[in-house]
């Protein structure tokens, strides 16, 4: 209000216009400015007997006065271009989803109401230089022919779309800016920024709703795999969020449930200063099989949405198979304890080649008798068969050039997992850090005589702050994590690692340690050193471990603690479960399509292109059917967006590939299918609180504003402003303007201040 | 093996009951040094494991029922007791030919433990021997049980006949109730890790060496019944793995100790010994 009162006009005008004169520097203005300038001359003889400093000061005061005057003579204008009167339309999009129906937060009205109120009373009177339309949105977009008719009963809110299918192809006119009345509950589809700002259509955003929803708890997200191998512990991440006006302390009740089969239950406590709780629950997956995991929150008070407080996503348990090989250069105990942890899981296929003497080496886990025969894979497809890597006290000289351009290529191009682990052969010891694979390594590898060797000594594992984030430090035990990493038993022996590289993350650090020199024991002191690193490269991961006594782990705790089986499990299946496969299917349900995609590789892990691929699609009810998937412009992989009406559970298979290169690569891909479920989740009872980031940030990002609902006074100015649709050019006159008067009356009160303190008057 | 050459179980014969024990009062005299030396070595918090190279010998101590030649004998000039027959000499040879022959790291000093030592768990692999006399206390029972129920290997080996093997076959039963020993046949995997073996070799003590292989009779536990045939017999764990194996009828450590003893031994009996020595370790660091 106080920028209108100073300069006249709407900050929309000077951020749009431009400044100008509307009169000449003729004889006219020339006169006053040589008078103007005698004056001050006249007057500038009484402050001679000031100081050089203060005459200057008065002097500025004066020729700033005249400046002004001058400026006034002039006549300033703001050039703008506003909206044609009557030329253009305003659209305004009024979102008729459900949350819409819920209370705003002012009076008994729901928000719903206050939109039909806004719209009525100061939304048509702002937009009355230009026609209105009227449009809703929920799952698609509408025209509305009244506001009285709008109802709230969509259950689906897709804003986005909404708003750019409305400035794509408004055609009733010339279309200079919608207003968007919504609570900004955002729930459907991607979010195209760019494609609604290309538009060029400001859009002002009027926020209906609370940010706070008074009592409500809500299960925001759940987060499971979708697939996990039998008879396995799965954890669920979930994310909860309840108002601040819930109670500190209050217990909230969390089940997971198959069909009606409770499979795991656990307490949270709510928190009052805040309002997000991320955590995870772990259930056991059961048997072979589709199933929906339901994870419920029981609120035990009153909840104004008791609809959000539990969500479902499937999962299918099935078998997950991964493929690791395992170079080792000595029999050591840490060999045959990783043998035993994996081979506790069902999931992992470990082959080992083990150098026993100089000149022999036995093989474990192989699948023939060629396999590993010379001590590595036979060809680069052979080795492309592993999913994971693991490299023990093994000399580099074993391999030759190319065996060791394969390992390289293994990491980044087939997107394999690896993992060094230390020895007296093992990283700069054992030559590996002038190979092609030192590159790929998470840290930089030195040579013995730079760093001290591989040596025993006694140490901590202990997990780093991003360590403590991994699922590679989850190793059970049941107490807090930091907890059941202090209470394992020491390491016995160290490998220095050279420095981690850029990128690389530290998940454990040695820590403390004594060593022995000679005949003494020499306490290091606790400098952490790197322990565990890891780090992405190409496709693919590497890790380096600088310990080989992770047995004593097994060997020196209770028998059922299992917390060195699950450090490797969890290890071999976090680095080979990564690994590239060779195909792949994604399956996405959007609204009521699924979008499918696939990308195949052959056996070098190169893409095939050449040929073509179809999906047996099963929907939950009535026949399948098959589609041909066309290549992806610019891509290597094949994708369709299929519609799915039928609310569901839709099954989508890789049916069969055609073409010359893909002839060899049928069978296999007939494994590969997946699951998605369309509809049947009311979604607008998630995040059903008023989204004021996202509505700011949709104003912003196409040049309107944000308003709320209790001050939309400035809406008017901004949309005769506004920068789109049939403008007209106007000359608007700044020489009234408060704010010149009041400067110039500004400067001069200064002067005679000044001079009257200096004793000049 | 090196027991005396005398009658074995001097208690079940009356005639010679009181000069026995006479000389068994005699020879408590004599054995209190060495019953000083095995509470030394009875290790209850020491950090041996930070000396440690990757494979190291551990010889497991234990009590043993009886008196003379039973508990303990006297050889070579001092008394020994059953626990330590063979014992540093076979393992410090065998380290050698450890490091000679194989990848393997090995320590050439080994150590002595009880199945009690909270540092057990440190060798993955144990070691016993003669053990036809062996009495095993509650406590050991439950340290060998959580030993092998960690991964850790037994093997246990110099006693013959059937009176020695139901002195294990007691203790061990105690140890894991309900497992059945396996005789392992020559085609399981420990036969051929490293050398392939086709025979499962039989060495006596040194002392009988030139008449045979069989150890006589009088030098074990009554009733002996058939000492003929070498074996390796097992436990394994519920995948198949071996966790316990005992060569009965055979002294594989004699054939490391005495090494030395002529040309006609060594190739006759340490080689065989060594053979099947590597297959075993080896076989424990990878199985």
């Amino acid at each position: 209000m106080w920028f209108e009162w100073l300069f006249k006009y709407p900050r929309q005008a000077f951020a749009q216009g431009e400044l100008a004169f509307a009169g000449d520097f003729g004889m006219l203005w020339w006169g006053a400015a040589a008078v103007l300038l005698a004056v001050g001359i006249v007057f500038g003889r009484r402050v001679a007997g000031f100081s050089k400093l203060r005459r200057v000061t008065v002097h500025l005061l004066q020729i700033a006065a005249i400046a002004i005057l001058l400026t006034l003579i002039a006549e300033p204008v703001l050039e703008v271009t506003r909206l044609a009167p009557g030329a253009n339309t305003v659209a305004v999009l009024v979102d008729s989803s459900q949350s819409m129906a819920l209370p705003a937060g002012l009076n008994d009205e729901s928000r719903m109401d206050v939109a039909k109120r806004l719209i009525n009373n100061e939304i048509e009177a702002a937009s009355r230089a230009s026609k209105v339309a009227l449009f809703h949105f929920d799952n698609d977009l509408e025209k509305a022919d009244a506001v009285a008719d709008l109802q709230a009963d969509g259950d689906r809110s897709r804003l986005l779309e909404a708003l750019t299918d409305l400035a794509t192809h408004f055609d009733q006119g010339a279309l200079a800016a919608v207003i968007a009345t919504t609570d900004g509950a955002h729930n459907g589809g991607s979010l195209g920024w760019d494609t609604l700002a290309e538009t060029g259509i400001p859009v002002h955003s009027v926020g209906i709703g609370q940010e706070d929803l008074a009592g409500d708890v809500e299960l925001a997200e759940l987060v499971l795999p979708s697939r996990a191998s039998p008879n396995t512990q799965i954890a669920a991440r979930l994310v909860i969020r309840h108002s601040a006006s819930r109670d500190t302390g209050e217990e909230i009740r969390l089940r997971v449930l198959d069909g009606e089969s409770v499979l795991a239950a656990e307490s949270i406590t709510l928190d009052a200063s805040s309002t997000t709780i991320t955590t995870d629950i772990v259930f056991p997956g059961g048997g072979p099989g589709l199933k929906e995991i339901t994870v419920a929150l029981e609120v035990p008070s009153d909840d104004p949405l008791p609809g959000n407080n539990r969500q479902s996503a499937l999962l299918e348990v099935d078998r997950n198979r991964y493929r690791v090989l395992y170079l080792e250069g000595e029999p050591r105990w840490e060999f045959k304890f990783i043998r035993r942890a994996a081979a506790e899981d069902d999931d992992i296929e470990l082959a080992t080649w083990l150098r026993t003497t100089p000149r022999k080496s036995y093989r474990q886990g192989t699948s023939d008798p060629d396999e590993l025969a010379d001590g590595f894979p036979k060809t680069l497809e052979a080795l492309y068969g592993y999913d994971m890597v693991i490299i023990g006290s093994l000399p580099a000289t074993s391999l030759d050039d190319e065996q060791h351009d394969w390992l390289a290529r293994f990491v980044a191009e087939r997107g394999g997992g690896l993992l060094a682990i230390a020895g007296r052969h093992a990283l700069g010891s054992g030559g590996w850090d002038v190979k092609p694979l030192a590159e790929a390594l998470p840290v930089t590898t030195t040579r013995p005589d730079a760093s001290p060797p591989y040596a025993r000594g006694n140490y901590a594992a202990h997990p780093t702050d991003a360590g403590l984030r991994s699922v590679l430090t989850d190793i059970g035990g049941g107490g807090s994590r930091e907890r059941n990493w202090e209470t394992l038993p020491m390491l016995a022996d160290y490998q220095p690692l050279g420095t981690p590289k850029a990128g690389a993350t530290v998940i454990l650090e040695a820590l403390g340690g004594v060593e022995r020199r000679g005949a003494d024991i020499v306490v290091r002191g606790s400098a952490a050193k790197p322990l565990f690193v890891t780090q992405p490269y190409g496709y693919g991961r590497t890790a380096v471990l600088a310990t080989a006594s992770t047995w004593r782990w097994r060997m020196r705790t209770p028998p059922d603690d299992t917390r060195h089986s699950l450090f490797w499990r969890h290890l071999i299946r976090h680095f080979a479960g990564a690994a590239q496969p060779r195909r792949r299917l994604s399956l996405a349900a959007d609204g009521d399509s699924l979008d499918v995609r696939v990308a195949l590789k052959n056996a070098r892990f190169e893409p095939l292109t050449e040929t073509a691929v179809s999906v047996h699609v099963t929907p939950p009810v009535g026949e399948s059917y098959d589609v041909v998937l066309p290549r992806i412009a610019g891509r290597s992989a094949f994708g369709e967006t299929i519609p799915a009406a039928e609310p569901g559970i839709y099954r989508v298979e890789v049916a069969g590939l055609t073409g010359p290169a893909a002839m060899s690569e049928g069978s296999r891909a007939d494994a590969l299918a997946a699951l998605a479920r369309v509809g049947e989740t009311n979604r607008e009872q998630f995040g059903a609180t008023l989204n004021e980031p996202l509505l700011r940030r949709v104003a912003e990002a196409t040049g309107g504003s944000y308003w709320r609902p209790d001050d939309l006074s400035g809406l008017a100015d901004a949309l005769a402003f506004s920068s789109a649709g049939i403008h007209e050019r106007h000359q608007l006159p700044l020489w009234n303007a408060p704010f010149l008067f009041l400067l110039l009356l500004l400067l001069k009160c200064t002067e005679w201040s000044l001079r009257r303190y200096w004793g000049g008057i | 093996m090196n027991t005396l050459p005398s009658r074995n179980d001097v208690s079940a014969d009356p005639a010679v009951r009181v000069p026995a024990l006479l000389f068994a009062i005699g020879s408590a005299i004599l054995a209190l040094p060495l019953a000083a030396q095995t509470t030394r070595t009875d290790f209850a918090d020491d950090d041996a494991w930070l000396r440690r190279d990757e494979f190291v010998p551990t010889r497991i101590q234990y009590d043993s029922v009886g008196g003379q030649r039973q508990a303990y004998y006297f050889y070579d000039g001092r008394w020994w007791q059953r626990w330590e027959t063979d014992f540093p000499q076979a393992e410090q040879n065998f380290a050698k030919r450890l490091n000679e022959l194989t990848s393997v790291v090995v320590s050439p000093v080994p150590l002595e433990r009880r199945l009690t030592a909270p540092d057990l768990g440190d060798s993955p692999l144990i070691f016993m021997s003669d053990v036809g006399y062996m009495e095993l206390s509650r406590p050991e029972i439950e340290g060998l049980r959580t030993y092998l129920a960690n991964g850790g290997f037994l093997w246990v080996d110099d006693f013959w006949g059937d009176a020695e093997w139901s002195s294990l076959e007691r203790a061990m039963t105690e140890v894991l109730p309900g497992k059945r020993w396996v005789t392992l046949p020559i085609e399981h995997p420990i036969f051929h890790t490293v050398f392939d073996i086709e025979e499962m070799p039989q060495i006596p003590a040194r002392d009988y060496a030139r008449w045979g292989t069989t150890e006589p009779s009088v030098e074990h536990r009554r009733p002996t019944g058939s000492m003929e045939t070498p074996s390796i017999r097992a436990y394994t764990d519920d995948d198949g793995r071996l966790m316990v194996i005992a060569t009965h009828n055979t002294d594989i450590a004699d054939g490391w100790e005495r090494e030395s003893y002529g040309e006609w031994y060594f190739e006759n009996f340490s080689t065989k010994s060594y053979r099947v020595g590597i297959n075993v370790i080896v076989y424990a660091l990878s199985h």
